[in-house]
């Protein structure tokens, strides 16, 4: 049975009875993601619906959760290792040894890191092996969009206003591209050979993968499958997850939360989104998504809040929406639009 | 769009380039399925079970904690579970996704405890009383754009959530929060058939319906 027709009768019980709905909303990937917003698209009446059975999947939770202390994490541990070793059949003997104690604290902080004796081989390996590279630069300016590959297969799209260089051959032992603005991958999947994005103080390394990286004002990676670790200039490494966004603001504050995927890199699919956001950063995402200056002489509130979706709508439908609810008068002359009060 | 030729790009990689490769001696476990982990932790790989217990414990002991609020008890029944798989990892069977079968043997592991706690104890909290287990939360935070629900709504469907029986609220928050499919979800709580956990769900939501369809003020 075709999955788009099944859907069409869905009552919200339904919706929220089904597994492969339910997938969608806590780990989006980029399949069902395109199934889900097409499906979306084409039945644009059973959005309210389909909206609501998303949400009270998101929200519910345990009403108390109990966490483990690191200290009984670290116990327990210990004692799962000591206990089962006493009596092993095979005679083999256990040692509790600083790797492992080490492994288990480690993982509290941000994940495993071991195997430092490999490391260091491969440091030095590394270092006698440079040579010199060609790089290419792919510079969007604002206004456009732009979908490619990558040598090794990987797809790239970038946002408006934003650059990605990458070397004309990956042929060191990594894939090395530098980026700035916003852009979305999709990684090809190479176990020998990890792809890392270095951008400014912040190195993602992946082997497979897909997920959305922003660096505007704040560092913004959203994994949509796979897994990323993120190591900044200090050593600090942060391993994501998917569906988890890491944040790091300007002024060092990290944080790591859920995000929702049509908000994020809805972009690459030509949604337009506004969410809860302020005057200053409705007009530059216009500015950034249709290559225009806006010129505003309107008074806006204090709070003044947006939120709103465009799919594929031209520069004057988007106005237009806005100014419904806040009532503004505009012009659009070439490249620059003009908003005033009424 | 514009392509240009640069010069090679100077790129700072000594000490990131470190932590890169810790990332190549981790993914050895991560990038492998939950069936690939599983056959390593079966042939005696350290590192394996330390990726297992990393990995679930946390949500092992919460689980475990909704049942039983006796902490020590959890975590007495949480060690002798991974001793026994570790004593047998030889012999276990083959394991598609680990997280739903350490459940389900978690699960089995505690009412073995809570049935000998209760002869040793007669005082114990009868476990037929399960009024207070399994409460749910509505979080009002969901980080979707577009919300449908007022606070108040939330409010409302979480009260109502709460009113449903013990086994239907345990079957939600394991499918919605634990992200369990209906045939863990079955193996769990030990359905003999998949449809009984799925009819369980479909019931809740279905008595719930009215409480969804009113429209936000």
């Amino acid at each position: 049975m075709d999955e788009k027709i099944k859907y069409i009768d869905f009552e919200i019980e339904d919706f929220l009875n089904d597994e492969f709905f339910i997938q969608w909303v806590k780990n989006p990937g980029e399949e069902t993601n395109h199934f889900w917003l097409k499906w979306i698209e084409n039945n644009p009446d059973r959005r309210p619906i389909l909206q609501k059975a998303r949400e009270i999947i998101a929200m519910i939770d345990y009403k108390e959760r109990y966490v483990l202390s690191d200290q009984v994490y670290m116990d327990l541990y210990e004692n799962i290792v000591e206990k089962s070793h006493q009596t092993r059949p095979d005679g083999r003997y256990f040692q509790w040894s600083g790797w492992h104690k080490a492994a288990a604290i480690l993982f509290l902080v941000f994940s495993t890191v071991y195997g430092i004796d490999v490391l260091n081989k491969r440091n030095k390996e590394e270092s006698e092996n440079q040579q010199v590279t060609t790089w290419l630069t792919v510079d969007n300016p604002a206004g456009q969009k732009y979908k490619f590959q990558l040598p090794d297969g990987t797809r790239v799209h970038l946002n408006a206003a934003s650059s990605i260089a990458y070397p004309q051959n990956f042929d060191g032992e990594k894939r090395t591209v530098r980026m700035q603005g916003e852009a979305f991958f999709d990684v090809t999947k190479d176990p020998n050979r990890p792809f890392v994005i270095q951008i400014d103080n912040n190195q993602v390394t992946v082997l497979g993968t897909s997920f959305n990286l922003k660096n505007g004002e704040d560092f913004e990676l959203a994994l949509v499958e796979g897994k990323v670790e993120v190591a900044d200039s200090t050593g600090g490494v942060i391993t994501l997850l998917p569906n988890e966004m890491l944040i790091k603001r300007k002024n060092g504050e990290v944080t790591k939360t859920e995000f929702d995927p049509l908000e994020i890199f809805g972009w690459k699919d030509q949604y337009l989104i506004f969410k809860d956001d302020s005057y200053p950063e409705v007009i530059r995402k216009m500015e950034t998504w249709f290559g225009v200056t806006i010129n505003s002489t309107l008074k806006v509130d204090k709070g003044w809040a947006y939120s709103g979706s465009y799919h594929n709508k031209p520069l004057n439908q988007v106005l237009d929406g806005i100014s419904i609810s806040s009532e503004f008068d505009y012009k659009i002359k070439d490249k620059t639009v003009t908003i005033s009060n009424p | 769009m514009k392509k240009t030729q640069n010069k090679p790009i100077e790129t700072s990689e000594t000490s990131a380039m470190l932590y890169m490769q810790h990332s190549q001696v981790m993914v050895v476990y991560t990038e492998k399925s939950d069936r690939e982990v599983w056959t390593s932790f079966k042939s005696g790989d350290e590192a394996a079970f330390n990726y297992i217990y990393r990995k679930h414990v946390a949500d092992l002991f919460n689980y475990g904690m909704q049942i039983c609020k006796q902490e020590e008890l959890i975590r007495d029944c949480l060690q002798k579970m991974f001793v026994d798989l570790r004593k047998n990892q030889a012999k276990l069977g083959d394991v598609q996704r680990i997280k739903g079968y350490l459940f389900t043997v978690f699960h089995r592991e505690l009412f073995k405890f809570l049935k000998k706690e209760r002869k040793l104890n007669a005082d114990l909290t009868s476990l037929e009383n399960e009024e207070n287990i399994f409460h749910i939360e509505t979080s009002h935070e969901t980080k979707l754009i577009d919300e449908e629900f007022a606070l108040e709504q939330k409010l409302e469907i979480a009260n109502a959530l709460n009113k449903l029986p013990t086994r239907q609220r345990q079957a939600i928050i394991m499918l919605y929060q634990e992200e369990l499919s209906y045939k863990e979800i079955a193996e769990v709580m030990n359905f003999s058939e998949v449809k009984t956990a799925r009819t369980l769900v479909y019931r809740a939501m279905e008595k719930l319906k009215e409480i969804f369809e009113v429209k936000k003020a």
